[in-house]
């Protein structure tokens, strides 16, 4: 049981426990996450601006993620391989985010039946009747859309 | 030739597989390979996140109107279950380490317990979407008190994503139960590949703190969008 109060800093490769971690970093771990998930839902109801409150829910839940990957999935006393795997998949996402370079930087080309007016117009529509914004048939709207870009 | 300069204790390692040069190896080898798959589900996953950046980006009014259709309470009790599960699930790697039998299981019990509940909240939160007809296609028709002011076509796109990427999810921890039932039963029925050696116990766990770091982002992104 001596490994329980094994300092993971102090481990060298010579010890052949090195993997087992005080279970006083996993309960600091847990607790940080429980205080920054309250911290988000509070955070969620103060107007920061659209952006603000993005930047804020995203930066806690990246934070709530590193320490999750670090502590709980031990990529802090992994090797040096497994922390290049794990970084260079999270890496990933960001990097997805230059496909948004695209839409920020370029309006929506016009298809026949999309109407700049009509929300969600990608969608199929007048399915049901009861919802919908437009009572108007398919052919009608192309109709309107044509006109309305010559 | 490097056998002799090696520790010599560590090729007695009872968990060692004969192509491997010393436990170390092995382990490294092990996590390595669990991350190329958990590489592969990140990218998976952050295609689906990008999907949603999209819309919400596109409809950010009406996916705000519409998001107060869910339950941040429930959101919020599921992300703590979600959270102490991760925990639950380190601590069996804990005493899996420690080959502390009787520990292990009742941890990873545990686990499957955080996960069932997380699931049964997660069937009465699609049930009152089925009951609203919010569920999308063609019996999406919803009154329009369950709207909220959001244009429906929008609604039923974010409730598109809203089934599908939480769907997504509970099907990672519907095979999560699975994988750590076997491990389960591995540890309960003594199996030397899980008793001497942790790192099938740690790879398992790794799965299972995945299924929750997508949770982690899916919470915010769906129960708490800012106006």
């Amino acid at each position: 049981m001596s490994e329980l109060t094994l300092d993971p800093h102090n481990d060298s490769h010579d010890e052949h426990n090195h993997h087992v971690h005080p279970v006083s970093s996993y309960l600091k771990t847990l607790g940080a996450l429980f205080v920054l998930m309250v911290i988000t839902v509070w955070a969620a109801q103060i107007p920061l601006g659209s952006w603000g409150n993005n930047l804020v829910a995203m930066g806690i839940a990246t934070t709530k993620a590193t320490l999750v990957v670090l502590y709980f999935m031990h990529v802090r006393y992994g090797t040096s391989l497994v922390k290049l795997w794990a970084i260079l998949g999270f890496l990933w996402v960001p990097l997805l985010g230059f496909t948004l370079a695209d839409y920020a930087t370029r309006q929506y080309e016009m298809v026949p039946t999309w109407n700049a007016n009509d929300k969600g117009s990608a969608l199929a529509r007048d399915r049901s009747g009861t919802v919908g914004d437009s009572k108007k048939s398919m052919e009608e709207q192309t109709e309107a859309n044509v006109r309305g870009r010559f | 030739m490097a056998s002799t300069a090696v520790d010599t204790h560590a090729h007695h390692h009872p968990g060692l597989h004969h192509q491997f040069e010393d436990i170390e190896q092995q382990n490294e080898a092990y996590l390595v390979g669990m991350w190329s798959f958990m590489v592969n589900e990140i990218m998976f996953f952050g295609g689906v996140f990008l999907v949603y950046c999209l819309y919400r980006w596109r409809y950010q009014d009406d996916f705000y109107a519409i998001h107060h259709e869910l339950n941040w309470k429930m959101g919020a009790f599921n992300t703590t279950v979600l959270l102490f599960s991760s925990f639950s699930m380190v601590m069996a790697v804990h005493f899996a380490t420690l080959k502390d039998r009787m520990k292990t299981l009742m941890n990873l019990a545990l686990t499957c317990a955080c996960a069932f509940t997380f699931l049964i909240v997660k069937y009465f939160e699609y049930g009152a979407k089925f009951e609203h007809k919010l569920f999308p296609g063609p019996n999406f028709r919803p009154e329009l008190e369950h709207l909220n002011g959001a244009n429906p076509n929008v609604a039923q796109l974010f409730m598109s994503l809203y089934f599908g990427i939480t769907g997504l999810h509970a099907l990672h921890i519907i095979i999560g139960i699975l994988i750590i039932g076997i491990l389960m039963g591995f540890w309960y029925k003594k199996n030397p590949l899980v008793t001497e050696d942790f790192l099938p116990t740690e790879m398992v766990g790794l799965y299972w703190h995945f299924v929750d770091l997508v949770w982690i982002f899916l919470f915010p992104l769906f129960y708490l969008i800012p106006r």
